[in-house]
C-alpha cells in the first residue's frame, strides 16, 4: 500500500466523519492535536477479499467514540456500558471501508468486506499493533484517530 | 393506514437511524420491526406481515443477498419491496442485488432526506 | 405567481440573525460564500427566520461567541429555532432551507469551512428531529438568499441566475 492510498484514507474519513457522525477531522500536521494515541485505546479493524484483498483500521479513544454516538443517538446511553459507542465506530469504519473502496477500486467490480471487530487495548499494545503500518493521525474535535493500512 | 417495516442491519447505529428518520419524517407506522441479520428478519416474516424492508448487505449468518433471494422464492414474500442501504458501492454489486430483485439500492452514508424521499416513494405506491 | 409589490428588504449580514411576521418584508443574506445561510418557516403562523452564519464552531472565540452568537453554526442556529418557538411557531412546522457553504477563497479547500459549516448545520437538524426542505451548498460560487415572509418563498441569486429553493 502507497503513500497515496493512506491520504485517500484521510480524505474518506474526513469526509464520512462530516456527514455520518457530524464530526469535524482534522488532517495530520494542520492543528497541532493530539499526537499521541489515547489510553486505552480502542482498535478496529474491517478486512476485505475479492475483486482487492487487505483491510483497514483505526484506533480511537473511547471518548471520541462515545461524542460519535452522543450526535447520533437521541438518547444516548449514560451507564450501562459502550454497546453505542462501539457500535458507532464499528458503523463508521464500515461506511469509510466502502467509501475508501469505491476510491481505489475504479472499476466497480465486488470487493467482500468482513463484518468490523473491536479490542480494547492498552497504549502500548496499540503502539505495537500499528507499528510499521502505513498510518495518519487525525485530531477530531480534540480526539486523537489514527487510520491505518493493514500490511 | 398505517405500515409495518423491517429493519435488517448488524450495526445498532444503522438500524437506530433508520427507526429515527422514519419518525421523523412522520410515516405513519404500526410497528417497526429490526433483525440484526438476515437469518433473524426470514423467522420473523414468516411470523409478521411488513409493508417494506430496509436491508444491509455486509451482515452475519444469511447475508443481504441471500436473505432478498429467499424472500423472492417464498410465494408471500416475494412481493414485499425490499431497499438496500450499504456501505457497497460497486456497479457489479448494484447489478447482483437488482437481478435478486430489490426495489431501490442506497449507499452509506445516507442522509435523513434522501432516506424520506425513498419511503414517501414507496409507501405511497403501497 | 409572485406578488409585483415592492417588498421592503431586511439585510441580514455576516453574523446576523433576524425574524419576521411582515407580509411586506424579504430577509436578504448577500455575498454568501463559505457562510451558511439558513432560513426557517413556518407556514401556519407566516413566520419566518433567517441566520447567516460564518464558522462552525464558537468555541474558537468565546468572546466572539457571546457578543455574536449568529456567526457560529453550533451556537447560531439553535438561537435561531429558539427565537421562533418564542414566537409561538412549532418545531414541526418550521420548513428549513438552506444555501451556501461553497469553496471561495480556498480553491485547494484546505479548510473545508464550507462543508464544516454545513455538517455543524445537519448536526444540530439532526439533533431537532427536523428535516432540511431543500439547499443549494457547495460549489466556488457566491450566493444571495432571500426569504418572503408572506409567501415562505426561498430564492437563491447566483452567477446573474435565480433559482427558487
Amino acid at each position: 500500500m502507497s503513500a497515496d492510498n493512506i491520504n485517500t484514507l484521510v480524505e474518506v474519513a474526513i469526509e464520512v466523519l462530516e456527514r455520518y457522525a457530524f464530526m469535524l477531522g482534522d488532517p495530520p500536521g494542520t492543528k497541532g492535536g493530539p499526537a499521541v494515541l489515547p489510553e486505552p485505546s480502542w482498535i478496529v479493524t474491517i478486512s476485505f477479499t475479492g475483486a482487492r484483498a487487505g483491510g483497514i483500521g483505526v484506533v480511537v479513544s473511547p471518548g471520541l467514540a462515545r461524542q460519535a454516538a452522543a450526535n447520533f443517538y437521541e438518547d444516548p446511553q449514560t451507564e450501562d456500558g459502550d454497546e453505542q459507542a462501539q457500535d458507532a465506530v464499528k458503523e463508521l469504519l464500515n461506511i469509510v471501508c466502502g467509501n475508501y473502496l469505491h476510491r481505489v477500486e475504479r472499476n466497480g467490480r465486488i470487493v467482500n468486506l468482513t463484518t468490523p471487530s473491536l479490542q480494547v487495548a492498552t497504549l502500548e499494545a496499540a503502539t505495537r499493533y500499528v507499528n510499521g503500518k502505513p498510518q495518519a493521525m487525525l485530531a477530531v474535535e480534540g480526539h486523537p484517530l489514527l487510520l491505518f493500512v493493514e500490511t | 393506514m398505517a405500515y409495518n417495516i423491517l429493519i435488517v442491519d448488524d450495526s445498532l447505529t444503522a438500524r437506530t437511524f433508520i427507526a429515527r428518520t422514519l419518525q421523523m419524517a412522520e410515516v405513519p407506522l404500526s410497528q417497526v420491526y429490526q433483525a440484526r441479520n438476515g437469518q433473524e428478519a426470514l423467522d420473523l416474516l414468516q411470523r409478521v406481515w411488513v409493508d417494506l424492508v430496509f436491508a444491509d448487505i455486509n451482515m452475519p449468518t444469511v447475508n443481504g443477498t441471500e436473505m432478498v433471494r429467499q424472500m423472492r422464492a417464498m410465494d408471500l414474500l416475494k412481493s414485499i419491496p425490499v431497499i438496500i442501504i450499504s456501505t457497497d458501492r460497486s456497479a457489479q454489486r448494484m447489478a447482483e442485488m437488482r437481478e435478486a430483485g430489490v426495489q431501490a439500492y442506497l449507499t452509506k452514508p445516507i442522509t435523513p432526506e434522501d432516506l424520506k424521499a425513498v419511503v414517501e416513494r414507496f409507501l405511497k405506491s403501497a | 405567481m409572485a406578488s409585483k409589490r415592492r417588498l421592503k428588504t431586511v439585510v441580514v449580514g455576516i453574523g446576523g440573525m433576524a425574524i419576521s411576521d411582515s407580509p411586506d418584508e424579504s430577509l436578504v443574506a448577500h455575498s454568501l460564500g463559505s457562510c451558511l445561510g439558513v432560513t426557517f418557516y413556518d407556514p401556519v403562523l407566516k413566520v419566518g427566520g433567517m441566520a447567516h452564519c460564518m464558522l462552525p464552531l464558537s468555541r474558537i472565540d468565546k468572546e466572539k461567541a457571546k457578543a455574536k452568537p449568529g456567526l457560529f453554526v453550533d451556537i447560531g442556529v439553535p438561537k435561531l429555532i429558539e427565537a421562533m418557538l418564542r414566537r409561538g411557531c412549532r418545531k414541526k412546522n418550521l420548513v428549513a432551507r438552506v444555501a451556501g457553504a461553497a469553496r471561495v477563497m480556498d480553491r485547494a479547500n484546505f479548510f473545508r469551512i464550507g462543508e464544516r459549516n454545513h455538517a455543524v448545520f445537519r448536526k444540530i437538524m439532526w439533533k431537532n428531529g427536523l428535516f432540511i426542505r431543500a439547499e443549494d451548498i457547495g460549489g466556488d460560487q457566491a450566493r444571495t438568499l432571500r426569504l418572503e415572509i408572506e409567501t415562505g418563498r426561498v430564492v437563491v441569486q447566483s452567477e446573474g441566475r435565480e433559482r427558487e429553493l
